[in-house]
C-alpha cells in the first residue's frame, strides 16, 4: 500500500541525518515535495505528490491542535 | 528505533501531546536555528513552516527522555527569569539572547506542560515532574553551535506556582523576579488578556475561589487574583540568597549591570554592545522601537481595575518593593 510506502521513507528519513539535511533545506511545499516523490522512487517505493501533500496538511493540523 | 542523543542533536523538543495519558515529545529539527524570536512558540512556529517538520518529526516518551539526553553534557541553568507577567520579562530574555554566547528559553511550552501535568494527570507524581524537568532543561540546555556557555530560562507567569519544585531541582540556580505596578500590569491584561487570565483557560485552581465564582468576579478582580498567587508564590521565597526582586522601573540598565552581577556573567564588551542595542527595541515586536508606557498605562486605569489593586495587590506590591530593597 501507498500510504505505508510513506511510513517506510518516513523511517528511512528519521534514521537518514543526511537525508534529513537535504530535505530540512528545502523551504518551498513544492520543491519538498518533488524530492520526496523522487528519493521515494529511487528506493523503490510508490509514493504520490498528493500523498505528501496529505502529509503536509496532516502536519500543520498537529501543529493548530497541539493544545487540544 | 531507538533514538539516541547523536540522533537528536540537530533536533529540539517542540511541544507535548497525549498529555492525558502517556505525555510524548514532539521534536523538530531546528539545525542551528537560535531562539532569538521574543518567545519559545514563535521560534517553533517558524520551524514549523518547514515542510519538512510537517512530515518528519521524531516522537519520545517523556519518561525515556533521561536515556536519550546527557544531562552532563547539557549548559547547566545560569538563569531563571520568573514574573508577574507584562512587566519586562521578554525585554530583559530578548536582550540576553542577544548574545550567541547565551540559550535563552522565553517560555518553552514542553516545561509549561511539564509543570502542569499534573493538572491533566493527578497520578503523575511530583518526582516524576522533577526528573521530566530535569531532562526537558538539558535537552533545551544542548550546546548546537558549540558557542553557548549559559542558560537562561524564562518561565510562563504561572510557573512562579510551582517555584518550589522547580528550585528543588535546580537548587543552585540564580533567578530573579520581575514586577511592576500591577495597576499597570492590569490595564495591558485588560487590552489583550493572556491565557492565564482566563478563567478555566489553563485549568488552574485558583486558591480561594470556587468553580462558580471564578465565572461570576469581574474580570479585573480575577486578574488581581491570579497575580496576587503568583507573586505570593514568589514572595514565600523572599530569602532564598540566589533570589533578586526587580522592578520594571529598574529595566533596561538592570540587565547589564545588576542582573549580571546576580546571574555572575561576565559580559564581554561586545555583549554589552549586543545587550543595550536589544533594549531600544520593542521586545515582543522587535522590528518596533521601544518607547515608555507608563504614562499612557497609569492614563488608562479604570475604577475598577484600581479597586482590584487595592483589595487583591496593594500589599503584596509593598511585599515585592520590600524584598527588591
Amino acid at each position: 500500500m501507498a500510504i505505508d510506502d510513506l511510513e517506510k521513507l518516513r523511517q528511512m528519513v528519521l534514521a537518514d541525518t543526511t537525508q534529513q539535511e537535504r530535505l530540512y533545506s528545502l523551504d518551498t511545499r513544492a520543491e519538498f515535495i518533488d524530492e520526496v516523490v523522487l528519493l521515494g522512487h529511487s528506493l523503490g517505493y510508490s509514493i504520490t505528490p498528493e500523498e505528501v501533500q496529505e502529509a503536509i496538511q496532516a502536519g500543520v493540523r498537529t501543529w493548530l491542535e497541539r493544545w487540544i | 528505533m531507538t533514538l539516541t542523543g547523536e540522533d537528536l542533536k540537530e533536533w529540539i523538543p517542540a511541544w507535548v501531546t497525549n498529555r492525558q495519558n502517556d505525555p510524548q515529545l514532539e521534536w523538530c529539527r531546528a539545525g542551528d536555528t537560535r531562539f532569538t524570536e521574543p518567545f519559545f512558540e514563535d521560534t517553533i512556529g517558524d520551524l514549523m513552516r518547514k515542510p519538512f517538520n510537517l512530515v518528519f518529526r521524531h516522537q519520545t516518551p517523556l519518561e525515556i527522555l533521561g536515556e536519550i539526553v546527557d544531562v552532563s553534557a547539557a549548559v547547566a541553568p545560569t538563569g531563571f527569569i520568573f514574573h508577574m507577567s507584562r512587566c519586562g520579562s521578554t525585554l530583559v530574555s530578548q536582550m540576553l539572547a542577544s548574545s550567541e554566547r547565551n540559550i535563552v528559553m522565553s517560555e518553552p511550552t514542553p516545561v509549561d506542560s511539564i509543570l502542569r501535568a499534573n493538572i491533566f494527570n493527578p497520578s503523575i507524581t511530583d518526582e516524576q515532574r522533577k526528573n521530566w524537568l530535569r531532562w526537558i532543561m538539558a535537552a533545551l540546555g544542548r550546546k548546537r553551535s558549540g558557542k553557548e556557555e549559559r542558560l537562561f530560562i524564562k518561565f510562563d507567569s504561572w510557573s512562579s506556582l510551582d517555584i518550589d519544585l522547580i528550585l528543588e531541582v535546580f537548587p543552585d540556580t540564580p533567578w530573579i523576579f520581575l514586577y511592576r505596578d500591577p495597576l499597570e500590569v492590569i490595564v495591558s491584561q485588560m487590552k489583550r488578556r493572556g491565557a492565564q487570565m482566563i478563567p478555566g483557560a489553563l485549568d488552574m485552581p485558583l486558591p480561594g475561589l470556587d468553580f462558580h465564582e471564578v465565572f461570576n468576579i469581574p474580570p479585573e478582580e480575577y486578574c488581581a487574583r491570579v497575580i496576587e498567587n503568583i507573586c505570593a508564590a514568589a514572595l514565600k521565597r523572599a530569602g532564598d540568597p540566589n533570589a533578586m526582586f526587580l522592578n520594571y522601573s529598574q529595566l533596561p540598565g538592570a540587565v547589564g549591570s545588576s542582573i549580571a552581577r546576580h546571574f555572575s556573567l561576565d559580559l564581554s564588551d561586545d555583549e554589552r554592545e549586543l545587550i543595550s542595542s536589544a533594549s531600544g527595541r520593542n521586545a515582543k515586536n522587535p522590528s518596533l522601537s521601544f518607547s515608555p508606557d507608563v504614562k499612557d498605562k497609569q492614563g488608562s486605569v479604570t475604577y475598577a481595575i484600581r479597586q482590584a489593586v487595592d483589595k487583591h495587590l496593594a500589599n503584596i506590591y509593598a511585599q515585592l518593593e520590600a524584598a527588591s530593597a
